[in-house]
């Protein structure tokens, strides 16, 4: 090989795609061209910087606006066939909604949960981010308030489906699992968020504490965190996050720890979980 | 077997409009990640993705029968970054250059090696951040998002040998960027600052 073929050549070399005959002539060269093998070495640290990347994962708040566009869109479909040009009620949407796709609904409350979150934060961030051009604004904008004005309903709809002790049912079974696939967890971050019943609050965060080495337990106990308003649910809550030293949680807890309307011991607890939490430790 | 990209985006464009879900699983952190690293910018990315999504189901009647659902995807990826960065005349910045958090790094000596690594990562993302758009997108699509070349040269309307030079100039770039930032005493003083 000469220079102008190793050139030609580096990146390949480098990802081993050369033939075993190209390659062994490869390296010949490099033994004897010291221009070459210092061209090589660089771009082989410049490439291996490139893969060492570390990976980039969005926040929850992204599904969560995903699945409300789209639940948005199935829904419009549903009533667009039922009855077209009609104008169903508020219930009459809900029933659609459920009766379709009963699954979908607690991923979308999911979703409600996480886009309160999201809109809370960026209703009192300082400086929100500018979304690109107008259009892209607008779209935005269109989904978001498709999406606040459906939460309401959603909620209420969710309380109500079934009995008390159904749903504690429902929460216990999923206590004696070993192993519950994404659309359970889903659910007991739902049921964690939405039920009206503290007891089946507590029932969930129980279920989920077998869970919190996944993402999304721990993502749904953050967000249900701040719209929580028992002090006993709260308490757990924040075990809950200590516990897995789950180190985003530290603005919500040091807004519970701020806030003068919260209980004096939620607000002790979230006091201490924030210093477990914190990757530095505190100095007094 | 699973169903193939394709396959689902046929269905969605059929009326099956819930296997959009399934795409956005498989592909929503990808095209994140792609954004993230033009833009350095996380939620502007998150934004950048759902208008993605959201163009897909609104134009989910133009996709076509011998269709490419990844090309597609990151045709309306560009599209969108496009428009971005044309209404918001914001230059991409690194992740770790906005906050500053660089200042305070030299401070732990016992985490020398892991600041050792930090420092690379910035200064790669600073490296990549220096380069002209077209060039970042190519590394950024076939080195971290691992597009192949044939993928790539469908997304760029050329051949594959073209692209192949073009990934060769693009990668020799980042280099000579990343090396004189190295051999700079400090990262602020490189230029390219917001
Ligand atoms: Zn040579």
């Amino acid at each position: 090989m000469n220079c102008q073929r190793v050139q030609d050549s580096l990146l390949d070399r480098l990802d081993e795609t050369l033939s075993s005959a190209d390659a062994t002539a490869f390296d010949l060269h490099l033994q004897t061209c010291e221009a070459c093998r210092l061209d090589y070495a660089s771009l082989a640290r410049t490439v291996g910087a490139l893969d060492g990347l570390p990976p980039e994962e969005p926040g929850p708040r992204l599904r969560a606006q995903f699945l409300a566009m789209l639940d948005d869109e199935v829904r419009r479909e549903t009533v667009a066939k039922r009855a077209p040009g009609l104008r169903t009620s508020g219930r009459g949407l809900i029933a659609d909604l459920f009766g379709v796709r009963p699954a979908f609904q607690v991923g979308f409350a999911f979703a409600m949960l996480a886009l309160g979150a999201f809109l809370g934060a960026r209703f009192f961030a300082p400086k929100p981010p500018a979304a690109g051009d107008a259009t892209t604004h607008r779209e935005l904008a269109d989904l978001r308030s498709k999406v606040d004005s459906m939460s309401q309903l959603v909620a209420y709809a969710l309380a109500r489906q079934q009995p008390d002790n159904a749903r504690l049912r429902a929460v216990a079974d999923d206590l004696q699992q070993g192993h519950l696939d994404s659309k359970k967890l889903n659910q007991l971050v739902g049921a964690l968020a939405f039920d009206p019943s503290v007891n089946v609050r507590l029932s969930a965060l129980q279920a989920l504490y077998a869970h919190a080495d996944q993402p999304i337990a721990r993502e749904g106990v953050l967000a249900a965190l701040p719209r929580e308003r028992s002090p006993l649910v709260q308490l757990a809550m924040i075990d809950f996050l200590a516990a897995v030293h789950d180190h985003k949680a530290g603005p919500a807890l040091r807004s519970l720890v701020q806030d003068s309307t919260a209980d004096k011991n939620v607000r002790a607890a979230a006091g201490v979980a924030l210093a477990r939490i914190s990757p530095f430790p505190y100095r007094s | 077997m699973e169903p193939s990209d394709h396959a689902l985006m046929l269905a969605v464009r059929d009326g099956d409009t819930l296997r959009l879900g399934d795409l956005f699983e498989r592909h929503h952190r990808a095209l994140y990640a792609f954004f993230v690293r033009i833009t350095g910018h996380a939620s502007s990315s998150e934004d950048l993705v759902q208008v993605v999504f959201y163009r897909i189901l609104k134009y989910r009647h133009t996709y076509r029968d011998e269709g490419s659902f990844t090309t597609w995807m990151y045709h309306l990826a560009r599209k969108a970054l496009a428009d971005h960065f044309r209404k918001s005349a914001r230059a991409p910045v690194s992740l770790d250059d906005a906050d500053g958090a660089h200042e305070a790094r030299d401070q732990a000596p016992h985490a020398a090696h892991q600041a050792e690594r930090n420092d690379e990562i910035a200064l790669l993302r600073a490296a990549l951040a220096g380069m002209p758009g077209e060039q970042r997108e190519l590394i950024v699509l076939y080195r971290l998002q691992h597009l192949s070349l044939e993928e790539l040269a469908r997304i760029h309307a050329c051949s594959v040998g073209t692209l192949k030079v073009r990934i060769h100039r693009a990668i020799r770039v980042l280099r000579d960027h990343f090396f004189k930032l190295q051999a700079s005493p400090r990262l602020s003083g490189s230029g390219g600052r917001d």
